[in-house]
């Protein structure tokens, strides 16, 4: 009897080992492993609209300015790439907890001619899906025949992950829960390129889908019409488009019709979208959240004037996720605005105006008479004291609501130490650290850290010598 | 198909459910159609070849044993001689044809005859050194008496082919699993022996894919590119390389004593902490116990062994390690790695007065603990150096690499970290150096405790073992070799 309770106990060990190890390891990729997880969170028969297709889907569609604009629920379902038989089975997936009212698929991934893509990508794009038929069957048409058993023994992929685990992949949401706990699949992109307008004319040339991509796209047609789905087959506007591109869609605007289903290709309507090709895209193919934010006004009034759309009420608690997202975006976008000034006055008026969810850490590098009058002008407008005695070198204040305070070098070593989220912010006469990162730069002159207690995250950090403003982002 | 790979996860315990579900008296039929789906799994046209072995021996022995007892017994030393001469016959037409070609075109070059340049392009069929020393073996044990022939052909080839042990032994003594298999319908399924063989393939798996697999990353990168590297790297990766070929080979043997002890057999012993020998006649009686045995018996021993005067025991010792290495490999390499062997043990035996004579002269303490460590290295030492031939691809590499450690010697580079550069980053260096302490502890309990590392762990509390068991299994599971980014490396062996 003893050996079998040590048997069954060994055995039980194992398990919850074998369980912990796989949890870490898993692939948490958020372009296609992670959205479906979020997806899976949301409330049954909650998500109006759900958004198929590659990056140009999740990170074009800015679900939380919609939701703001309309009140319609949502969801970005894409992943990194998606060919059109990815599209299809998350589609499948999609339908066996939701009931959306409409189906959005982002076209632009059926442009591309291959029958498989990248391991990566084979990965992406069907690991997330819970284990069931149409897992396997994912699996079986993402990849070559002779390598199904290799993608299908997933633990087999990521198990020698163990010299590339980081944070994300111990704490749940990716260490980000204020952002992710409410994730609805947008990816929003905080850089600004400068790009320039497609010179691109559709003619109305067709050219053929690629086979597969067909194959599948068809698929996702019939699947709609025989399930009852609303289709709406879009294009997001992009600087990398082109007349291939453009003629492949007009085969696929073909299909669409015959169907009986809207397909709109926004690469026309980017004059009164108001695309600004300077600072509305972060890549030759995705948005900044200043173009996402653009395109989902647009969008939104699309969506109003062409389909019936009943708008929830934002009071309502299951939709309070929602409403979430929305403020975590919008206090996002709020640090991303700070962090494109670069004008030395423009800054310090931008500092002085900052709402009550950020603060502001300074910490000087240098003795006060090596600062720059414009600086200790800045000093004495936050109030505080700049003469020899005051200020030091590796002195450091936080200043919260425009009220500085001087932090003294506690009993434990450090000036300033607070929890924000789990996450630890410390400052002390070597720097100021959030979760192990030194936000100091070790160079003479005045760091200053704006911390968003909204965000739990350094809205934005600089180092100011004399009147200029060296931007150092970790 | 490898013991690491899915496809023997799939087949063992399908091999296991069948073997204890059918009835009891058909046992050995089930176990032989597993080995040759096993053996076929490699090249089916092969299976053929351990058939023709089998038959070969099956009916030579009733033969041997027929006219042995007869007046006849010289007919009975001709059939023996034919069975042995058909068996090595055919080992020597597929594993060491080219290289008797070679040395036949190096001799018509040196004597200026022209010859017609033959190939012999065909595979070595995986396992032929193992289970035709095996049958052999058998035969000789009939013919000597030792064992009445088994009149069953269908348990004599489950002998001859039985999977745990086929591709790359131990090679079994006719005494010892002959009996097993002819008693096998008795045999009781026990959770103790099943839990115990699978502790011990775990085991196996651990030396196999955290270890072996991961140091031969090093090995092949370096051997592969030596005259590129300084003495220090090429001292590491020979170093290393007798690390890969001790666990990637008793990894094979363990592996397959626990696969056999799941089934209810107790397969012989191949190693016992080799690598803690003091002399190179011990390492010999620790390293591939098998086949190092078998020479003995079956080689050394008919020779004359020590019997016939102190210059005839060193032929014979020479003679029996040149077959050995050539037994290795059809290549030169293996042929002066075993005559290395020979030589050191003959040296060991020469100097031993003057070994003793020195000891006694500066009142060496031979029985304390440093003497002992000194004598383990020096040993490690040559059997180390002795691998330097086994592993290069022919003389002239092996001499040009030993020569490069004493030119071109580089201790600078451990301190410009240019060793984790060689294939093996700090985090694998990390995770080897803490599987390395496990195998060491392990060869401790060997070697001072007589039992093996997962007979000791048995007798320890509940606590330890479950943790025990959980370390390793999770060690395999983050750290093994496996996956898309390796390839289930084949065992060493399986070459020979």
């Amino acid at each position: 009897m003893k050996k079998i309770i040590y048997y069954l106990s060994v055995l039980l060990v194992l398990i919850i080992t074998l369980y912990g190890i796989n949890k870490i390891f898993s692939f948490k990729y958020p372009d296609g492993i992670y959205d479906l997880k979020s997806f899976y969170r949301m409330e049954k028969n909650t998500v109006d609209v759900v958004i198929l297709g590659s990056s140009h889907a999740f990170e074009n569609i800015n679900t939380e300015v919609i939701w703001n604009d309309t009140g319609i629920a949502t969801f970005d379902l894409g992943g990194s790439v998606a060919p059109m038989w990815n599209c299809y089975y998350y589609l499948k997936e999609a339908v066996k907890t939701q009931k959306p009212k409409l189906v959005i698929l982002e076209a632009f991934s059926m442009t591309i001619d291959w029958d498989y893509t990248d391991d990566s990508r084979i990965i992406k794009n069907t690991y997330g899906l819970k284990m069931s038929k149409d897992k396997i069957d994912a699996i079986k048409v993402s990849s070559p025949r002779e390598r199904w058993v290799e993608f299908l023994v997933q633990y087999a992929q990521y198990h020698n992950r163990y010299k590339d685990l980081t944070v994300a992949d111990y704490k749940a949401y990716l260490n980000d829960p204020l952002m992710l706990k409410n994730w609805h699949g947008f990816g929003c992109n905080y850089e600004i390129n400068e790009f320039s307008a497609p010179n691109v004319y559709n003619d109305g040339t067709r050219e053929a889908i690629p086979n597969k991509q067909e194959q599948y796209y068809k698929e996702i047609i019939k699947y709609c019409k025989e399930n009852g789905l609303e289709l709406l087959v879009i294009v997001t506007p992009y600087p990398d488009y082109n007349e291939k591109v453009a003629h492949i869609l007009n085969s696929a605007k073909d299909y669409a019709v015959e169907a009986g289903y809207k397909f709109v290709d926004f690469n026309e309507h980017t004059d009164e979208i108001g695309i600004d090709w300077s600072e509305d895209y972060a890549s030759g193919a995705h948005m900044s959240y200043i173009g996402s934010e653009k395109f989902a006004h647009y969008f939104s009034k699309y969506l109003m004037d062409n389909y019936d759309f009943a708008s929830h009420d934002k009071t309502d608690i299951k939709y309070a996720g929602y409403n979430q997202a929305y403020e975590n975006y919008i206090y996002k976008a709020y640090d991303a605005n700070l962090k494109r000034i670069t004008d030395f006055d423009d800054y310090t008026d931008a500092i002085k105006k900052l709402d009550e969810n950020h603060f502001v850490i300074v910490q000087t590098k240098t003795q006060i008479k090596n600062l720059d009058n414009s600086l200790i002008d800045l000093l004495k407008s936050w109030g505080i004291d700049c003469t020899s005695d005051t200020v030091n070198d590796g002195d450091c204040f936080i200043i919260e609501k425009g009220v500085p305070v001087k932090c003294e070098i506690s009993e434990y070593g450090y000036s300033y130490a607070k929890r924000f989220g789990g996450k630890e912010l410390v400052a002390c006469k070597d720097g100021i650290f959030f979760e192990r990162t030194n936000f100091m730069e070790d160079e003479e002159g005045v760091n200053i850290v704006v911390f968003d207690t909204k965000t739990h995250s350094v809205a934005d950090s600089i180092n100011v010598r004399k009147d200029k403003i060296d931007r150092y982002f970790k | 198909m490898v013991f690491n790979s899915l496809h023997y996860m799939i087949f063992f315990p399908i091999s296991i459910m069948g073997y204890y579900l059918i009835p009891k008296k058909i046992r050995y039929v089930w176990l032989l159609i597993c080995s040759y789906y096993f053996y076929m799994s490699w090249n089916p046209v092969y299976s053929l070849l351990i058939l023709l072995s089998t038959v070969c021996t099956y009916a030579g022995s009733i033969v041997v044993h027929k006219f042995i007892n007869s007046t006849d017994r010289v007919f009975a030393k001709k059939v023996l001689a034919a069975v042995i001469s058909v068996n090595l016959a055919i080992l020597i037409y597929f594993k060491y044809s080219n290289f008797l070609l070679s040395i036949i075109y190096s001799v018509c070059d040196i004597a200026g005859v022209k010859y017609p340049v033959i190939t012999n392009n065909v595979l070595l069929p995986v396992g032929i050194s193992f289970y035709t020393f095996q049958a052999l073996g058998y035969t000789i044990d009939v013919y000597r008496e030792k064992i009445a022939p088994e009149r069953n052909l269908f348990k004599y080839a489950l002998f001859v082919s039985f999977f745990p042990q086929l591709v790359a032994g131990p090679i079994e003594r006719s005494e010892n699993l002959l009996p097993q298999i002819q008693k096998m319908h008795n045999i009781k399924f026990d959770k103790d022996a099943v839990y115990k063989g699978f502790s011990m393939i775990m085991w196996g798996l651990f030396l196999k894919m955290v270890i072996a697999d991961r140091v031969a990353v090093l090995v092949d990168n370096v051997y592969g590119r030596y005259y590129t590297y300084g003495g220090i790297e090429l001292m590491l990766a020979t170093l290393f390389f007798s690390i890969q070929l001790y666990c990637d080979f008793m990894s094979y043997s363990i592996i397959a004593m626990g696969s056999a002890k799941v089934l209810g057999f107790n397969l012989m012993n191949n190693f016992d902490a080799p690598y803690t020998a003091m002399s190179v006649k011990e390492f010999w009686r620790r390293w591939h116990i098998s086949l190092s045995t078998w020479f003995k018996e079956y080689v050394y021993i008919p020779l004359g062994g020590n019997r016939k005067g102190r210059l005839r025991t060193y032929i014979n010792l020479m003679i029996t390690f040149l077959l050995s290495g050539l037994w290795h490999g059809a290549s030169f390499t293996f042929v002066i790695w075993g005559g290395l062997h020979g030589i050191y043990q003959i040296a060991e035996s020469v100097l031993e007065p003057l070994n003793n004579k020195i000891n006694k002269l500066f009142s060496i303490d031979t029985k304390c603990f440093s003497h002992k460590l000194f004598r383990m290295v020096k040993t490690f030492i040559l059997v180390d150096f002795a691998w330097i031939f086994f592993r290069s691809a022919n003389i002239k590499s092996a001499l040009s690499f030993i020569k490069r450690i004493f030119v071109d010697f580089d201790p600078w580079i451990i301190s410009t970290g240019g060793l984790f550069e060689l294939g093996i980053d700090r985090v694998d260096m990390n995770i080897l150096l803490l599987a390395l302490i496990i195998l060491i502890i392990s060869d401790c309990i060997m070697r001072f405790k007589k039992i093996s590392i997962v007979d000791f762990v048995a007798t320890q509390n509940a606590v330890f073992k479950l943790m025990f068991v959980c370390f390793i299994v999770s060690y395999i599971f983050i750290f093994g070799a496996y996956g898309p980014v390796f390839d289930a490396k084949q065992f060493i062996y399986f070459q020979f």
